[in-house]
């Protein structure tokens, strides 16, 4: 009976023997991978390396797609001590946890992971800035690497790169000085009552003796207490965009919040040497004080000074790096979540960068106004 | 007489759809010198051109239907240099010419008494009155006139071409950056007209338009002087709460409300904004709900509008600003 099936059937010519063949093989391989994945015969264990072939491929993919993600990336100069110190305190704040302290032995129970964190330090071997920069701000699927906690904020990224290349050139000892800034006791929350989170607040924004440590840090002294609140409020609801505050400020409880607020209000100026700004202070001043109408700018001072100084940011004396990033934030169409931010951003949409950087200049040459009663 | 035929032909026609264009923002009603010639010069060519039409129409049909003779007739020479040639050459120059006369094209217009400047702005428009004495009057988004009286129109824009127009008072003019242009307006009755941005201008095109207040000349004159003045103090604790608001959350960088500390010419005069027919250049009716959905909301209501929208405030205040902006009559 068969043989009189085959008579029947037209002989297969060579291409379509071929494709039989063809089409067997790859049921066989579905078959196979399906039991192959539903059997549970992988092993997923962490503690299990990857076969050698695996670890070959998952590198070249990282390292290809990584490479063709960056070519329009262009690094700021990153020998800036600004960025150097903003970055080393959120290393220490966000990653050291899982990427170590540079130069000591990696925490054992980290050191399990697959794959565990490189130490830093001898990054820039592998990775161009850029490509550091992309994979920070983005992270890495599969490695438990995490994209930046804050969207659009490349400014801050770049502060964590220029950290790694400064580590990579001079050696884990200044860091070792910056991470041991912070007693261990201030994690542990009780010690200081409400305040307790402040030690951590001091070592980036200075306090009552000492300035920022970073011009792209915004001095807190003397600002009204209610936009200190605010400000915290927004950072720890990822309302108000920032990678490094959102991890400064999770977790703070309400009085915490007005409690570092009231704090900080108090203090009296106190004024480290900033950079010099490219901006003309003069024709800042003109736009701060009195706006210009043929480019629909109000004056800043409208809400920044007199009555507004009490629930919004006073300008006065903080420093031109981090007025132009804020400005630049809201220019970008960034930042503008909050009630607030609403209104500043289409504001800072009418200004040019050369009048952003005078408006900036003028302000970080102005003393911070006291005022009582605030 | 010619409205009369104009009404009756409008009803023979039926024609339902145009009913929508009657009313405030109509050129079918008009209520002033020019939109009356303008009407006219509508109708009557209009009604020209429909009898044309018809008497085309019947020779053509004529020509396809018709007996011999009548066909031969119709292919005569004569017909044709007489209705083809002579014809047009002789209605369209008197039509021209009648057109010149009833527009008074080309003819020197004298500056009126008082004098009205009007910038186009984004999505606003910015009025200034200067009377015979030179007292000049900031407003926005109203135009008063009084009736029987020609008034000057000054017409410029800072930025963008905006184009002025009241169906129900004249023609549309641009407003054109660097340029003023100038526009005479006679209202024949007292009444309220609504005008409009004609001239594509941005993304609230749609929403600039403003009313327009045709007055007996008392009253206007009445009009003007409380306009000249300066605010009313509020009245009550919720709009004291709301003038404080005002001052606190900076909104005086932008707007003026005079006899206060908000001097601003960025957006609208609000000195008497609470008098006008309309909010955010007739984007809103003018009522207190819709003052305090315009802080919060003025980006969705008016998008690409100039002004932040201001969701800081909470229900309360919104309420007490649109109390205090209300009592600004």
């Amino acid at each position: 009976m068969i043989d009189r099936l085959s008579e029947k059937l037209p002989p297969l010519s060579r291409l379509q023997r071929l494709g039989v063949s063809l089409a067997i093989v790859v049921g066989v391989l579905v078959i196979a991978g399906g039991v192959f994945v539903l059997s549970g015969t992988y092993n997923i264990a962490a503690g299990r390396d990857h076969l050698s072939v695996t670890t070959w491929l998952l590198e070249v993919v990282r390292d290809r797609s990584i490479a063709a993600r960056t070519s329009n990336i262009k690094a700021p100069p990153l020998d800036d001590p600004d960025l150097i110190e903003l970055g080393a305190r959120h290393y220490r704040d966000a990653c050291s946890f899982c990427h170590g302290t540079p130069g000591t032995p990696k925490n054992p129970v980290v050191a399990q992971m697959l794959p565990a964190p490189p130490d830093l330090t001898l990054s820039p071997e592998r990775y161009t800035p850029e490509e550091l920069y992309w994979i920070i701000e983005n992270g890495l699927k599969y490695t438990g690497m995490p994209a930046w906690s804050a969207e659009h904020r490349g400014d801050e990224v770049w502060s964590a790169v220029a950290f790694i290349m400064d580590l990579h050139r001079n050696g884990p000892a200044r860091y070792a000085a910056i991470a041991a800034e912070v007693p261990p006791a201030s994690m542990e929350g009780e010690e200081g009552g409400d305040l307790a989170p402040l030690a951590e607040c001091v070592t980036c924004h200075g306090d009552g003796k000492r300035p920022p440590v970073s011009d792209l840090v915004p001095s807190l002294n003397g600002q009204s207490r209610s936009y200190l609140a605010r400000a915290l409020d927004e950072y720890r609801g990822l309302v108000r965009p920032s990678g490094v505050m959102a991890v400064a400020a999770d977790g703070l409880s309400d009085a915490q919040v007005e409690a570092l607020a009231s704090y900080y209000a108090g203090l009296p100026d106190v004024r480290g040497s900033m950079s010099p700004v490219e901006g003309d202070a003069a024709k800042g001043r003109e736009i701060a004080l009195s706006g210009f109408r043929d480019g629909n700018v109000p004056a800043c001072a409208a809400c920044h000074a007199g009555a507004g100084r009490a629930a919004n940011a006073s300008l006065e004396g903080l420093s031109a790096s981090y007025i132009t990033g804020q400005l630049n934030l809201w220019r970008n169409g960034e930042r503008a979540d909050s009630g607030h931010g609403a209104i500043m951003m289409p504001i800072a949409k009418r200004l040019t960068e050369q009048q952003i950087k005078d408006v900036a200049a003028y302000y970080q040459a102005e003393a911070v106004a006291q005022e009582e009663a605030r | 007489m010619m409205h009369r035929l104009a009404r009756l032909l409008w009803l023979a026609s039926g024609a339902l759809a145009l009913t929508a264009c009657a009313g405030e923002q109509s050129a079918f009603t008009p209520k002033g010198i020019e939109a009356e010639r303008i009407d006219t010069l509508f109708w009557v060519m209009t009604i020209a051109g429909g009898v044309i039409f018809a008497v085309v129409a019947g020779l053509t049909l004529a020509a396809m239907l018709g007996g011999p003779r009548l066909r031969a007739k119709i292919a005569s020479e004569k017909l044709v240099i007489g209705a083809g040639i002579l014809f047009p050459v002789v209605s369209l120059t008197a039509l021209l010419f009648w057109g010149f006369m009833l527009m008074r094209a080309g003819e020197a217009t004298e500056p009126s008494a008082i004098r009205v400047s009007i910038s186009g702005e984004r999505w606003w428009w910015r009025v200034t009155y200067e009377d015979e004495a030179g007292r000049t009057v900031d407003t926005a988004n109203e135009l008063h006139l009084p009736v029987g009286q020609p008034v000057t129109l000054t017409l410029t824009s800072p930025d963008v071409i905006h184009s002025f127009w009241v169906p129900q008072l004249a023609g549309k003019l641009d407003m054109i950056p660097g340029r003023e242009n100038i526009l005479t307006l006679t209202a024949t009755q007292p009444g309220i007209s609504r005008g409009q941005c004609a001239e594509y201008c941005g993304g609230a095109h749609a929403l600039m338009s403003f009313y327009v207040v045709a007055q007996e000349p008392d009253e206007f004159r009445r009009w003007l002087d409380a306009e000249a003045g300066a605010a009313r103090p509020p009245e009550g604790a919720e709009a004291l709460e709301g003038q404080r608001l005002f001052a606190a959350h900076g909104c005086g960088a932008c707007h003026a409300v005079r006899g206060t500390e908000a001097l601003g010419t960025i957006g609208p005069d609000l000195t008497h904004v609470g008098s006008r027919h309309s909010l955010a250049a007739a984007a809103l009716p003018n009522r207190t709900e819709d003052f305090a959905r315009w802080i919060r909301d003025s980006d969705h209501i008016k998008p690409e509008n100039l002004m932040p929208p201001y969701r800081i405030f909470s229900e309360e205040e919104l309420a007490a600003l649109a109390a205090y902006l209300e009592g600004l009559r």
